[in-house]
């Protein structure tokens, strides 16, 4: 027999793998010294860092308890509106759209959403839902059936057809009802997309980024900076998110999956970016570093 | 009709009762006591998350506090049939993630050489069972300090919290396939940063 792959020996380690598959690989391990070096490599490792962590000694807690109430009492919560996560998103999404249309530079991102996203069951029957604009919901509606249109699924879910899960991951009351509810959470796992991805554990040094919002770069990009920036010329940049696609065969490596997450790490709770390792949906706002800090290029 | 029913038994969910229901509606309803006494049931915990996901003792606190703080404010909205911590992790990791990010934008690279001045010294000698042991825990970290921020909240919850793929993907609201991905990913590069000293362990 072949040796498991890496992922295949990790999940095998970390008891995530389905029974038949786990029996192939413990007879197999008995077997092979080199999968067995690295399986026990592994565990050490991550043990020895596990339990090198000292906990900070002393009435830390107490001060921390004593503070956190005090601010409490002073209301001195750095979140000066309690917005819920929802409205929040749609305002900053109503914003950009309405900063992108006029030209003007966008601003700092004071007005992000509030980092603590939105609270498990929340807006199930809350206020917020009322607070949400039928016009706005109908758009967000309308935006992924577009994006399913073109052959694109967010999130294969054995739960049921992919249009039937929220375009925003969390955002709305929709997602509720369908993505983060206890049942539907459970049951939209990707498992499938995760077994293909684990298959498919090879990267590639130069990952092909074959379009820009479903138009393909003209050159083919030296780099993907260059890449996005010379198609997002032509692309529309009245959207508010920017899909990538990459191909399938070739993972992003390192170096790109680090700047795909520095442009997107911290908003994956308020807009639904990554779906797979190859489609991506990048903030329109984040993509101001590739533009030396400029929105992008051409924008009326 | 079986998997019906399979689907239908993960669908219901045999979870356990909240250990905290009471306490959790209590604090929903504003209660300050019950509050207090999550923060203090939670607190080394979540802290010990944060303490993972940033490179100083500071922020660490700072992202704790911000942390209980939020749900404090959230509470009344939080739904009962999740877990407390899973929900404080991921407001947790959010806050460091965009901390992080943060910083990153100021360009005080949190993936810098020069963090930690002491801060890192948190793995000391003498905690650790052998000198040897130590220097693999030191290497660990400071590769995991190299991961991306999204990256290291999947390993944190997975290697330190010893929490399953599932529970890490409820946690983070992210898809089991993406948990998988990325956990590969940070271990992929956890062990390509320790390089040569790792051959020494297998």
């Amino acid at each position: 027999m072949n040796c498991p792959d890496f992922a295949t020996l990790m999940r095998y380690m970390d008891r995530e793998l389905p029974d038949d598959t786990a029996k192939t690989v413990k007879k197999h391990l008995e077997s092979c010294s080199r999968c067995r070096a690295l399986v026990r490599s592994q565990e050490r490792l991550e043990e020895s860092w596990r339990n090198a962590y000292v906990p900070p000694g002393g009435s830390v807690f107490e001060r921390m308890e004593e503070e956190t109430f005090r601010r409490i009492g002073e209301g001195k919560s750095r979140r000066r509106f309690i917005l819920p996560a929802a409205a929040g998103l749609i305002a900053v999404l109503l914003g950009l759209k309405l900063i992108l249309l006029s030209g003007s530079v966008i601003p700092g991102r004071e007005n992000v959403p509030p980092d603590a996203g939105p609270v498990p069951g929340a807006y199930r029957d809350g206020p917020a839902a009322e607070t949400i604009p039928v016009e706005v919901e109908e758009k967000v509606r309308k935006e992924e059936a577009a994006r399913a249109r073109d052959g694109f699924s967010p999130v294969e879910s054995e739960g049921g057809p992919a249009e039937e899960l929220p375009a925003l991951r969390g955002s709305g009351p929709s997602a509720y009802a369908a993505g983060n509810d206890g049942a539907g959470m459970l049951l939209s796992g990707a498992t499938e997309a995760g077994e293909a991805l684990l298959e498919e554990d090879k990267v590639s040094a130069s990952p092909r980024l074959l379009s820009v919002d479903g138009i393909s770069p003209v050159e083919p990009p030296g780099d993907l900076e260059t890449g996005i920036a010379s198609t997002m010329t032509i692309a529309s940049r009245a959207a508010d998110t920017v899909k990538l696609v990459f191909d399938p065969d070739g993972r992003p490596d390192s170096a790109t999956a680090e700047l795909l997450d520095s442009l997107v790490s911290g908003w994956d709770e308020y807009i639904g970016w990554e779906f797979s390792d190859t489609v991506f949906f990048v903030p329109v706002s984040e993509l101001e570093d590739l533009f030396d800090g400029e929105p992008p290029p051409d924008r009326e | 009709m079986i998997p019906f029913v399979s689907l239908w038994v993960l669908a219901a969910g045999d979870r356990d009762p909240n250990p905290d229901l009471d306490l959790l509606e209590r604090a929903a309803s504003g209660d300050r006591d019950a509050f207090g006494e999550l923060f203090r049931k939670y607190a080394d915990r979540v802290y010990r998350v944060a303490r993972r996901m940033c490179s100083n003792d500071d922020d660490a606190w700072d992202v704790t506090q911000d942390a209980f703080l939020r749900a404090m404010e959230a509470m009344d909205r939080f739904d009962t049939r999740f877990r407390f911590f899973t929900w404080m992790y991921r407001i947790t990791t959010n806050l460091a993630i965009n901390l992080a990010r943060k910083k990153k934008r100021r360009s005080e690279s949190v993936f810098d050489e020069s963090v930690g001045r002491g801060d890192r010294e948190r793995l000391r000698d003498d905690v650790a069972e052998s000198e040897e042991a130590g220097r693999l825990a030191r290497a660990v970290d400071r590769a995991v300090e190299k991961l991306t921020p999204s990256l290291r909240a999947v390993f944190v919850l997975r290697v330190d919290r010893r929490m399953s793929y599932t529970e890490i993907a409820e946690s983070l609201d992210i898809p089991l396939g993406t948990v998988m991905s990325r956990l590969n990913r940070a271990r992929a590069a956890v062990r390509k940063e320790l390089g040569a000293l790792l051959e020494e362990y297998e």
